[in-house]
């Protein structure tokens, strides 16, 4: 074990050096470690905040659609989605599906007095909205803290429903603003919208048509993640929507040959001439309408499910088995972060970053190594030229020089691992707080509980080693070329 | 128990080192130089030689080429009956561990090591004795050399003539054929140069150990038993 004490005492006897290059060792041992941690931690939260305020594990739209959806379709508008009832039913027939929920996203307008309340003052303003089913929307989205009223009806947000149902009461018709909105409504509007407040809603539907229905604020909301994104959105209840788009819930197959021309009618007077002279609910033989062989159908104007696996559930194992079965129920299915409209990109990025940034400091580490290794065997011919004299093989004199930085730098990156940890540790609980515009667009919102990886460890140690090992090759070969004759010329330092 | 090296490996031939027509050219920057210039001697085993000449003369080179740490351009240099010239690295390497000790002019010794530690190293290179042996053998000769007191001190905190003692119980420790000392006491006072000597000659003597030492002071040579002296890379031998 002599090259080991000689290896140590050359450590110790440059240690001014030594200790440089330890810190940066240290400096890089850190950055991989917690900078690793913190990119791999900002990306599950971000992946979490996603999924469970944005869009769900998979987002189903329609298979007609040739945009992909995100969670800023609004700007996209999809197709809406056909069969919506066999669609809930393959869902809830899924193993791994814990819940799952159906809605759309689009635009309106809310027409509504003034503060005076004087009919001359009656304004319109822009409504963008998400139409859902409440009870199953809060079981797949957490999002909503109420400032006034409720989300619907509902008593808490969470709900009373059960995951994924259809349309079975238990909440209130109406709308849900969001309070960031409501308050950009009192700056350019001079409106301010409450709770209980009755209002019209003018929507156009895809056939053209202009339709009104009175509605009434049920709540008005902050969000508690991606308060960039919800700040402007706010939610409608679905029956609502259907009535305001005409979304009517018929099996058009089941109407009369006359009303379904009706329906297709381009002129007034092809509208008007559907009931001859008797008009009313009346055909044209002056027969009536039979309501009761008319056939329901699922509601439908939905453009999008978001659909939220159960823990542990692997992701693309599920796309694989639902990709092959879209087809047949006329959907297509993206990922969750194929759907988030870049939002995960920005932890992957920030991962990719840190990666980067920790191979520059070990590109400069391995540099500077190098260059002190350098240093240290001009400093040390005549040593080295001693040794090789008196019988040591180049293998000695490298088993020396790569016994020296394989000592230093592993003491240098455990310790920056040991110094990691620690601050991992007291982030996982405590959390970071990070400048709220980076947060809200890293993780939500809020602040970055950071959780332990020990795989990172055996990462950052073998990377410590082979950068080691790459930076000594040279200075080995340099130390390796030293003859023994430098032991006759110079002179021992 | 340590044995002297006169036992071991002794040949019938006396002649333990020889050199016949060697020549040494090496480039100077762009200036050609030779070093030695047709040189042909031999020692006998168990001499005690000096290699006596000026600054330049070529003394450093003949050492190179008898302690295997360099090559003649031409001719032929045998140590104890082996062309040394013709073996590759890591026989040179072996056959320096095994049959040559070193005595140097900066003394050099391995810093970061004690005096006994320093002693040891070469034995622990060989790694053919017991742990017992070896620190019986590295006792003996640090009591041959005088430093019993100094065991456990590292070369900075000893004098140099204490470290060239480490040095010269270095050299010995292997039990080789030879020892080559260049300008052992150039950087010693001269009362401690003629210890050094001294020593040496004792060691010779009793260890019937090979020394061959280059210097250019005319004391020192006074002590040799035969001095080879040398001139621009030629020999002047006189007895």
């Amino acid at each position: 074990m002599v090259f080991l004490k000689i290896a140590l005492g050359s450590l110790v006897r440059r240690k001014k050096r030594m200790i440089s290059i330890g810190l940066l060792v240290f400096f890089g041992a850190v950055l991989i470690v917690f900078g690793q941690e913190f990119a791999r931690s900002a990306k599950t939260a971000a992946r979490r905040a996603i999924v469970e305020n944005l869009t769900g594990d998979v987002l189903l739209y329609s298979a007609d659609s040739k945009e992909r959806p995100s969670a800023l379709s609004w700007t996209t508008p999809l197709g809406n989605i056909k069969n919506i009832a066999k669609i809930r039913e393959f869902l809830a027939g899924q193993v791994d599906v814990e819940s799952f929920t159906a809605y759309a996203q689009n635009y309106a307008i809310i027409m509504v007095s003034g503060e005076t309340g004087r009919p001359s003052q009656e304004k319109e303003i822009p409504f963008i909205f998400t139409a859902v089913e409440p009870q199953s929307y809060v079981k797949v989205f957490d999002n909503f803290e109420a400032k006034e009223g409720s989300f619907f009806g509902l008593e808490e947000t969470g709900g009373s429903g059960t995951p994924g149902s259809s349309l079975s009461g238990g909440f209130e018709r109406g709308i849900v603003v969001s309070d960031a909105q409501n308050k950009r409504y009192q700056e350019f509007y001079d409106v301010t919208l409450k709770v209980g407040d009755a209002i019209t809603l003018l929507g156009l539907s895809e056939g053209g048509s202009v339709n009104a229905i009175k509605t009434v604020v049920r709540g008005i909301y902050t969000a508690r993640s991606f308060e960039n994104i919800y700040d402007y959105v706010n939610f409608m209840d679905i029956e609502s929507y259907s009535s305001l788009y005409n979304f009517t819930g018929v099996d058009t197959s089941s109407l009369p040959p006359e009303l379904l021309k009706g329906l297709s009618a381009t002129s007034e007077d092809e509208i008007f001439g559907i009931g001859g002279e008797h008009g009313g609910a009346s055909l044209s033989d002056g027969s009536a309408i039979d309501f009761s062989k008319l056939k329901t159908t699922e509601l439908s104007g939905f453009s999008l499910v978001s659909v939220r696996l159960k823990d542990g559930v692997p992701l693309a194992g599920f796309m694989n088995k639902i990709e092959g079965e879209g087809a047949s129920y006329g959907f297509k299915a993206v990922k969750w972060d194929e759907a988030s409209g870049g939002f995960a990109k920005i932890a992957s990025f920030l991962g990719l970053f840190i990666y980067g940034a920790s191979g520059l400091v070990f590109l400069i580490v391995a540099l500077i190594i190098m260059n002190t290794l350098i240093i240290n065997i001009l400093e040390r011919t005549a040593e080295i030229g001693t040794i090789r004299a008196i019988g040591g093989s180049r293998g000695f004199i490298r088993l020396v020089f790569l016994t020296e930085t394989l000592v230093l730098n592993g003491l240098s990156g455990l310790g920056g691992i040991a110094v990691s940890s620690v601050l991992v540790a007291v982030f996982s609980g405590r959390g970071i707080s990070l400048p709220p515009v980076i947060a809200r667009y890293l993780v939500g919102g809020g602040r970055l509980y950071m959780s332990f990886e020990p795989g990172l460890i055996l990462q950052a140690l073998l990377i410590i080693v082979v950068i080691s090992v790459i930076a000594t090759l040279y200075p080995l070969s340099v130390a390796t070329r030293v003859t023994p004759l430098k032991a006759m010329s110079e002179t021992m330092q | 128990m340590f044995k002297p090296a006169q036992g071991k490996g002794w040949k019938s031939s006396m002649k333990i080192v020889e050199l016949k027509n060697v020549k040494k050219t090496y480039m100077l920057g762009k200036t050609e130089v030779q070093a030695l210039r047709g040189l042909s001697f031999s020692i006998e085993r168990g001499d005690f030689a000096a290699i006596a000449g000026p600054s330049g003369s070529g003394k450093t080179t003949i050492l190179n080429m008898v302690g295997c740490i360099d090559t003649p351009t031409e001719g032929d240099v045998a140590v104890e009956g082996e062309d040394v010239a013709v073996l590759p690295d890591k026989e040179l390497t072996r056959f320096r561990l095994n049959k040559i000790g070193f005595i140097f002019q900066s003394f050099n010794l391995i810093p970061v090591l004690n005096v006994f530690e320093n002693i040891e190293f070469p034995l622990l290179l060989k790694r053919d004795i017991g742990r017992k042996e070896r620190q019986e053998l590295i006792m003996h000769f640090i009591e041959e050399v005088g430093l019993e007191e100094r065991i456990r001190n590292k070369p900075a905190e000893l004098s140099g003539g204490q470290r060239q003692r480490v040095a010269i119980a270095r050299a010995l420790v292997t039990r080789p054929v030879i020892v080559l000392a260049d300008e052992p006491t150039a950087n010693l006072d001269s009362e401690t140069g003629h210890m050094i000597v001294d020593l040496m000659k004792e060691i010779n003597r009793n260890e019937k150990t090979t020394f061959i030492f280059s210097t250019h002071d005319r004391h020192i040579m006074e002590h040799a038993g035969r001095v080879i002296n040398i001139r621009d890379g030629m020999l002047e031998e006189r007895q």
